[in-house]
C-alpha cells in the first residue's frame, strides 16, 4: 500500500540521477514523524475511550462471574461462573423486558426513520417557513428527556389532562378518558408515540443533510426523463439516500434498545411490567437491588443481543460505497 | 426532428434581467451552437428550451407549437448535461430505458431502442455495468445513449464536453458530429469553447450578456464579424487589433492612419456617423500578417514571445500603439525574442470597428 501524505519513491532512472540515498532517508524521517504525530493526536481520545468505556465493559465482563453485591460490602465476592446468566435467562421479568424493548424497537424504527424522511423531505421543499419548522421539529431532541416527560406527564394526566379533553372533545364526549399510562394496552403504545415526538427530529436532520447531498442534475435529467414528483421520489431521492437509511436505521435500533429514562419517569415499567425495558431491568439489578454482578451479566447480555443486531442488520443492508 | 422558434425570449430572476428579447430561427435538422463567455446567458437560454427554466417572456415554439407552458416531456427535448447526470444507482441500461419507463413504453420497444442506442455508441459491453464503473468518455456516451433511445424531436446539450480530457474531448467531438449526420435531428449545443462550436455547428449563435451578438455559419463568423466582440471570441489565437483614425475618405473608400501616422488604404466603406478623424480599431487575424508577406502594408514590430506549435509558430509582437499582436509562421526562418522588423499584411484583409466596436462595411 501507498502512503498518500507522501509522493512515490522515484522511479528508477530519474530517481537515481537525483542522489537517491537523501530521498531515502528524507522520507523515512518524515515518515517516523509523521507517525509520531498520528500517535499524539490519537492518544488522549485512545486514553478516554479506554479509561470510560474499555475499561468499564472489561470489568463487567469479570463482575459478571461474581456474586458482587453493593450492600453487602462485607461478604466476601466469590466466584459464581455462568450462575448469573442462568439465572438471568430462566427470569420471566428479563423475557417481559426483553419483549417490551423488541416491541417498542420494533414499532419505532421503521416509523420514526419514515416520519424522519418525510418530515426532511417537507423542510427541504421550497415551502415557505421551512427555516422555521427546521428549528420546530429538530427542537424536542435538544430537550432532556427528563423534562419532555415530566411535560408529557401532565398532558397525559387521566382522566382531566389536556389529551383527553382533546379527545373527547373531538370525538364528542364519545371517547375517553383513557388512563394513558395506567392502561396495560396503552401504556407501550403511548411511550412510543412520546419517544418517536422526541427523536424524531435527530434523524431528520442526518436525512436532511442525506437530501442535500444528493446532485440536483439529477432531478432535472428525471424531469427531462419525464418522471413526475413522486417517481423523482421513488426512483433518485430514495435511492441516492441509501448509506443515510443504513445509518439511520443503525442509529434508531441502537437508541430504541437504550429506552430507559421516558419509561423510568412516567411508568416506572409498568403497569404490570408492560413497558419495563432492558436497560431499566438492569439498572434496577445494580443500582436499587444493588446486585452488581447480576447487573453486569444482564448488561454483557445486553450488549451481545446489540451487537448481533447491528451484525445482522449491516449484512442485509450493506452500505454503498461505490457511489 | 423539428424546427424550434424564439421569438423575443425573455429571462428575469425577480427584477434582474438575464436575457434581453431573443429572436432566433433554429431548422428542422440544424446543429445551432450557443457560444459565449462565462455567465453570457447561453445555459439559461438552452434550459429554457428544454423546460427546466420558466421563460419569462417571449414564445417559444417546437415543431410548430407553442412550448411555453408545456413539460419538457410534452416538448420532446432529450438534453445532456455537463456532469452527465447519469443515476448512479441504476446500471447503464436501467439509465437509458429510465425515460422509455417513465413513459410506460412496450418492454420490447424499451428492449430494442435501448439495444440500438448502444450499438450507435459502442456501449453493448457496458450495459449492465452502474456509471461508477466506466470511465468519464464512457459515462458521457450513456448521457447521449440516454437522448437517443427516446427518440426526441430535439438535442439539447450543456456544456457536454466541459469534463473530459483534451484527447477524449476530440473524439466525442466526432462522435456528436456523426451522430448529428446519422440521425439528422435539430440539436442545441451549448459551449463557452469556440472551437467546438466552429467544429460542430451549422450554424453559431453569440450570446453575450443575455444578448445575441451574431448569428451566422461558422465561416461567416470567422470572416466577417459583426463586431468586435465577436471578432475576438472566434478564432484562436484571437484577432490583434490596432488603433487607427480615419485619414481619409477617398470616393467611399477609407484610409486609415496608424499610431504613428503611416496610412492604410482600406476597403471599407464609411457608415453614416462615421466622421474623419474618428478613432476606429483594426483588426488583423494571425495568418494574415506575416515577416515576410505579399501584403503592400507594413508595420514595424517587435518580437515579445515565441510559441512553438509543431507545424507552425505565434510570433507575439508589439507595434507601435498595439501590444499582443500574434503572427502565425510556418517552420522556416528562426526568429528571437527582441527581433525587429517589418510585419507585412494586405490591407484588404484585415476588419475595420468603429468606436462603438461595430465593423464597418465592406
Amino acid at each position: 500500500m501507498t502512503d498518500p501524505s507522501h509522493p512515490p519513491q522515484p522511479t528508477a532512472a530519474g530517481g537515481r540521477s537525483a542522489s537517491p540515498g537523501i530521498t531515502t532517508t528524507g522520507t523515512t524521517t518524515s515518515r517516523r514523524a509523521n507517525r509520531r504525530t498520528v500517535a499524539l493526536m490519537l492518544t488522549p481520545a485512545l486514553l478516554l475511550l479506554a479509561l470510560f468505556l474499555v475499561l468499564p465493559f472489561l470489568l463487567s465482563i469479570g463482575l459478571s462471574v461474581t456474586n458482587y453485591n453493593l450492600l453487602n460490602r462485607r461478604a466476601v465476592t466469590l466466584f459464581v461462573g455462568l450462575a448469573n446468566y442462568a439465572s438471568i435467562l430462566e427470569d420471566e421479568r428479563f423475557w417481559q423486558a426483553a419483549w417490551n424493548t423488541a416491541r417498542f424497537a420494533l414499532v419505532t424504527v421503521p416509523v420514526q426513520s419514515a416520519l424522519a424522511l418525510l418530515l426532511a423531505v417537507l423542510v427541504n421543499s421550497g415551502l415557505p417557513g421551512r427555516n422555521l419548522f427546521r428549528g420546530v421539529y429538530f427542537l424536542p431532541t435538544v430537550l432532556s428527556m427528563a423534562v419532555v416527560s415530566v411535560i408529557w406527564a401532565g398532558l397525559l394526566r387521566a382522566p382531566q389532562g389536556v389529551l383527553n379533553a382533546l379527545v373527547g372533545t373531538l370525538s364528542g364526549g364519545v371517547l375517553g378518558p383513557y388512563d394513558w399510562l395506567g392502561d396495560e394496552t396503552l401504556a407501550m403504545p403511548t411511550i412510543i408515540v412520546l419517544s418517536v415526538w422526541q427523536g424524531v427530529g435527530f434523524q431528520m436532520v442526518i436525512y436532511l443533510a442525506g437530501l442535500q447531498s444528493i446532485n440536483a442534475e439529477l432531478y432535472e435529467a428525471a424531469r427531462i426523463d419525464g418522471a413526475s414528483r413522486f417517481q423523482q421520489f421513488l426512483h433518485i431521492t430514495l435511492p441516492s439516500l441509501r448509506n443515510t437509511h443504513v445509518f439511520v436505521v443503525l442509529a434508531t435500533t441502537v437508541l430504541a434498545f437504550k429506552l430507559f429514562g421516558q419509561v423510568d419517569v412516567l411508568t416506572q415499567g409498568g403497569p404490570l411490567d408492560s413497558t419495563n425495558t432492558l436497560v431499566r431491568y438492569l439498572f434496577n439489578s445494580g443500582f436499587r437491588e444493588h446486585r452488581v454482578g447480576f447487573a453486569s451479566a444482564a448488561s454483557v447480555l445486553f450488549f451481545l443481543l446489540v451487537l448481533g443486531i447491528t451484525l445482522v442488520q449491516r449484512a442485509l443492508v450493506r452500505e454503498d460505497r461505490e457511489i | 426532428m423539428a424546427p424550434v422558434s424564439l421569438r423575443q425570449i425573455r429571462k428575469s430572476y425577480h427584477e434582474l434581467s438575464v436575457i434581453h428579447g431573443i429572436d432566433l430561427e433554429i431548422a428542422d435538422g440544424e446543429f445551432i451552437v450557443f457560444v459565449g463567455p462565462s455567465g453570457c446567458g447561453k445555459s439559461t437560454l438552452l434550459r429554457m428550451i428544454a423546460g427546466l427554466e420558466e421563460i419569462t417572456g417571449g414564445d417559444l415554439t417546437i415543431d410548430g407549437v407553442r412550448a411555453n407552458d408545456q413539460s419538457p416531456v410534452e416538448r420532446g427535448v432529450a438534453m445532456v448535461f455537463q456532469s452527465y447526470a447519469l443515476y448512479p444507482h441504476m446500471t447503464v441500461r436501467d439509465n437509458m430505458a429510465f425515460g422509455l419507463k417513465m413513459a410506460k413504453a412496450d418492454r420490447t420497444l424499451i428492449a430494442q431502442r435501448v439495444a440500438e442506442a448502444a450499438r450507435i455508441l459502442h456501449l453493448e459491453r457496458y450495459l449492465d455495468r452502474r456509471p461508477s464503473a466506466l470511465s468519464g468518455g464512457q459515462r458521457q456516451r450513456v448521457a447521449i445513449g440516454r437522448a437517443i433511445v427516446r427518440h426526441p424531436k430535439v438535442f439539447l446539450f450543456d456544456e457536454p464536453l466541459s469534463n473530459l480530457d483534451a484527447a477524449l474531448r476530440v473524439n466525442t467531438r466526432l462522435e456528436i458530429a456523426r451522430l448529428h449526420r446519422d440521425l439528422g435531428n435539430t440539436m442545441i449545443y451549448v459551449t463557452h469553447d469556440q472551437v467546438e462550436a466552429m467544429t460542430l455547428a451549422d450554424r453559431i449563435v453569440v450570446l453575450n450578456g443575455g444578448r445575441v451578438e451574431q448569428v451566422g455559419t461558422p465561416a461567416e463568423l470567422y470572416e466577417r464579424p459583426a463586431n468586435r466582440f465577436v471578432a475576438s471570441f472566434i478564432g484562436s489565437p484571437a484577432m490583434s487589433f490596432l488603433p487607427a483614425q480615419i485619414a481619409a475618405l477617398d470616393g467611399g473608400r477609407l484610409t486609415l492612419a496608424l499610431a504613428d501616422g503611416r496610412p492604410i488604404p482600406t476597403h471599407h466603406r464609411a457608415s453614416e456617423a462615421t466622421r474623419l478623424g474618428d478613432p476606429v480599431t483594426i483588426g488583423l487575424r494571425p495568418e494574415h500578417l506575416a515577416p515576410d508577406g505579399p501584403g503592400s502594408a507594413a508595420l514595424p514590430v517587435e518580437i515579445q514571445d515565441i510559441e512553438y506549435h509543431g507545424d507552425r509558430r505565434f510570433l507575439y509582437a508589439s507595434a507601435p500603439g498595439a501590444n499582443g499582436l500574434t503572427m502565425a509562421i510556418p517552420g522556416g526562418r528562426p526568429f528571437q525574442v527582441g527581433d525587429r522588423f517589418d510585419a507585412r499584411f494586405d490591407p484588404t484583409a484585415l476588419h475595420v470597428f468603429d468606436g462603438a466596436g461595430v465593423a464597418l462595411p465592406v
